[in-house]
C-alpha cells in the first residue's frame, strides 16, 4: 500500500467476487464497445479510478444517483471484479466520499471506492486500463 | 555436428540389425523438430521464418559401429551458420523442447504450453510402429547418461495431451449466409469454398452483419475474432467477432464507419466530458485521423479501429485482436502517434512512438501485423 493510501485511512477491499461499478460516459462507447479511456484515471483523479461497490449499491441505483442527483453524464454501468483488479497488480480501496450535494446522494457516496493507479508509469496505466476495459466488455453492461 | 542419439530396444532389434521402419521414426522426429522450430520462431518474433529456414535443417544417420544398437543422428550444418555457436539456434531449442515434452509426459505432467496442437500429426508418426515392449531411447549424449524412454504408453499419453480443443485468433473471409438477430448468431460461407462456419456476434456488429446478410450478393466480409478449433486443429466456429472489413464490389468499406464517428467527435463542444473538462477538436487534426484510418485499411488491409476522444482533446484508436489490445494515441501538440499493445492474458506489452511523417502509417501497420501474427500463434485452452 502506498503512503498516500495509508495516510488517507482507506481500507483495501478483499472480497474477491465483489464487483466494482464504473459509470461510462457516452462518448467512450462506440457500437457498444467501451473504450479503455473509461478505465483510465483522468488528471483530476490524482491516480485513483472512481468506482462503486456492487455489494453496497445496485448498478441501477448507482446510475440514477450519478446522473439524476449528481448531474453527471453516464450512458451505462460496467464492472470488474476485485479478483480481476488484483490479477493485474492493482488494489481497490473503500473510501466513502462525503462530497454529495444532497442527502439523496449518500447511498452512492457510501459505496464509493477507488482503484489505485498512483505511482504507475504512463505505459503501465495504459496497459492496465486496456485490460480492465477488456474484462468489462467481456462482462457486458450491467444495466 | 552430433544432434542426438537413438537406441532401439525390443525383440525386433535384438539381432543387432535394425529394421527399415526406424527410418520413418527418424524422419518423423526430424519433422517434429523442424515444425516446432518454425513455431518457436513465429511465436517469439511474431514474423514468418526467413527464406531457406526449413531447408537449413538437415539430419543424417552416422555409420553404425559393428554390432552397435546406437544410431547417432548428425546435423549437417552449412558453412558460416553461426546461430548454433551463439546458442540461438531454433532447431536445438525445438529438440530440447520436444525432449522436455517427453520428460513431462513420463512424469505425468501436462505438455509444455509451447507445444502447438498442430504438431499432433507429426507426433502421431513418431514411434507409430512400436510394439508392446519396444522402446526408443533418446539422448543428446553418446554415453546415454541422460536418457529419455519413448514407448507406446508415452506416445499414447502424449497424443492424448496434444489433442485438445482450443481457441485462437483467426481471420475469415466470406459471405453471411444466415443471420439470427434474436440469438446473435450467423453462418459464413468461406470464400472459395462451400464450407460454412457458424459464429456469434456482439451488439457492436449487429448492424454491419445485418447489412452483410441482406446484400450478400454484393457484400463479402472479412471477420477477425476468436475461433474455436477442434482437437485436430480444424476451425469449427467463431466464438466472437472483434473487427470486420466489408468488401463491396471489390472495394473495402471500413467498419465501424470512421466518417460518422469522427463527425460525432467534431460536434463535441468544450466541457463535453462533465461540464468542466473536455476540449474541442480541431477539424484539421480529425482529418489526419480519418486519412490515417483509410490509409491503414486501403493500403495495409488493417481493419477499422474504434475511435474515442480524450478529455484533453486528443484521439485514441483501439483494436481488440485476440488476447491483445492495441491503441494508437494521437498527440498533435508534439506531432506523434503513440502505439501501445498489451496482451491481456499475461500483461506482456509493446510500446512504440512514431512521428507524424510520411512513413508512420506503414510503420504502424507493420507493428499491427506483427501483433496480429502473435495473436494467431497463441492457442488458448478451452
Amino acid at each position: 500500500m502506498s503512503d498516500n493510501v495509508e495516510a488517507s485511512g482507506m481500507e483495501e477491499i478483499t472480497a474477491k467476487e465483489d464487483i466494482l461499478l464504473r459509470q461510462i460516459n457516452p462518448t467512450f462507447i462506440q457500437s457498444g464497445r467501451i473504450g479503455s479511456q473509461s478505465f483510465k484515471p483522468f488528471p483530476r483523479d490524482d491516480g485513483y479510478l472512481s468506482v462503486h461497490e456492487k455489494d453496497k449499491i445496485t448498478p441501477k441505483e448507482a446510475h440514477r444517483i450519478f446522473t439524476e442527483i449528481k448531474g453527471f453524464n453516464s450512458e451505462n454501468v460496467a464492472g470488474v471484479s476485485i479478483s480481476e483488479v488484483n490479477s493485474i497488480d492493482l488494489q481497490a480501496y473503500s473510501d466513502q466520499s462525503e462530497d454529495g450535494p444532497s442527502p439523496e446522494a449518500d447511498a452512492l457516496d457510501d459505496a464509493h471506492a477507488s482503484i489505485n493507479f498512483n505511482e504507475l508509469e504512463k505505459s503501465d496505466i495504459k496497459s492496465k486500463s486496456k485490460t480492465l476495459s477488456r474484462l468489462a466488455n467481456d462482462r457486458g453492461f450491467l444495466l | 555436428m552430433e544432434f542426438l542419439f537413438f537406441k532401439f530396444k525390443g525383440k525386433r532389434y535384438e539381432s543387432h540389425r535394425l529394421p527399415v521402419e526406424i527410418l520413418s521414426d527418424i524422419q518423423a522426429y526430424s519433422a517434429i523438430v523442424e515444425n516446432l522450430a518454425v513455431h518457436l520462431h513465429k511465436s517469439q518474433t511474431g514474423s514468418r521464418v526467413p527464406k531457406g529456414f526449413r531447408n537449413s535443417f538437415k539430419l543424417s544417420l552416422n555409420i553404425l559401429g559393428k554390432g552397435s544398437t546406437i544410431t547417432p543422428v548428425c546435423r549437417d550444418l552449412e558453412d558460416g551458420y553461426s546461430e548454433v555457436a551463439a546458442g540461438q539456434d531454433k532447431f536445438s531449442a525445438a529438440r530440447d523442447l520436444f525432449h522436455k515434452a517427453i520428460e513431462d509426459i513420463i512424469c505425468g505432467k501436462e505438455l509444455p504450453s509451447e507445444i502447438p496442437p498442430e504438431l499432433c500429426k507429426h507426433i502421431e508418426k513418431f514411434g507409430a510402429g512400436l510394439a508392446s515392449g519396444d522402446e526408443i531411447l533418446i539422448s543428446k549424449k553418446s554415453d546415454f547418461s541422460n536418457v529419455l524412454t519413448f514407448d507406446p504408453s508415452v506416445r499414447r499419453n502424449m497424443l492424448k495431451n496434444v489433442k485438445k480443443p482450443y481457441s485462437s485468433f483467426c481471420e475469415l473471409s466470406g459471405k453471411v449466409d444466415t443471420l439470427s438477430l434474436s440469438k446473435n448468431k450467423f453462418t459464413l460461407v468461406i470464400t472459395g469454398t462451400k464450407e460454412e462456419i457458424t459464429g456469434t456476434y456482439s451488439e457492436a456488429f449487429k448492424e454491419a452483419l445485418r447489412d452483410a446478410h441482406r446484400h450478400n450478393e454484393k457484400y463479402s466480409v472479412k471477420l477477425y475474432g476468436e475461433g474455436n478449433h477442434d482437437a485436430e486443429g480444424i476451425l469449427r466456429s467463431l466464438q466472437s467477432v472483434q473487427h470486420a472489413l466489408f468488401i463491396k464490389e471489390g472495394e473495402l468499406e471500413v467498419i465501424p464507419n470512421p466518417k460518422e464517428r469522427i463527425s460525432e467527435i467534431e460536434s463535441l463542444k468544450k466541457g463535453w466530458f462533465d461540464g468542466a473538462h473536455g476540449e474541442e477538436f480541431k477539424s484539421s487534426n480529425l482529418k489526419v485521423i480519418h486519412d490515417f484510418i483509410l490509409d491503414l485499411s486501403s493500403k495495409h488491409k488493417v481493419p477499422g479501429p474504434y475511435i474515442y476522444p480524450t478529455p484533453e482533446g486528443n484521439i485514441t484508436l483501439e483494436w481488440s485482436i485476440g488476447s491483445w489490445e492495441i491503441s494508437a494515441d494521437f498527440d498533435f501538440e508534439v506531432s506523434v502517434l503513440e502505439a501501445s499493445c498489451v496482451n491481456v492474458n499475461n500483461q506482456s506489452s509493446e510500446d512504440k512512438t512514431y512521428s507524424l511523417d510520411n512513413n508512420y502509417v506503414a510503420e504502424f501497420a507493420g507493428m499491427f501485423w506483427e501483433i496480429l501474427s502473435k495473436a494467431k500463434e497463441e492457442k488458448l485452452s478451452e
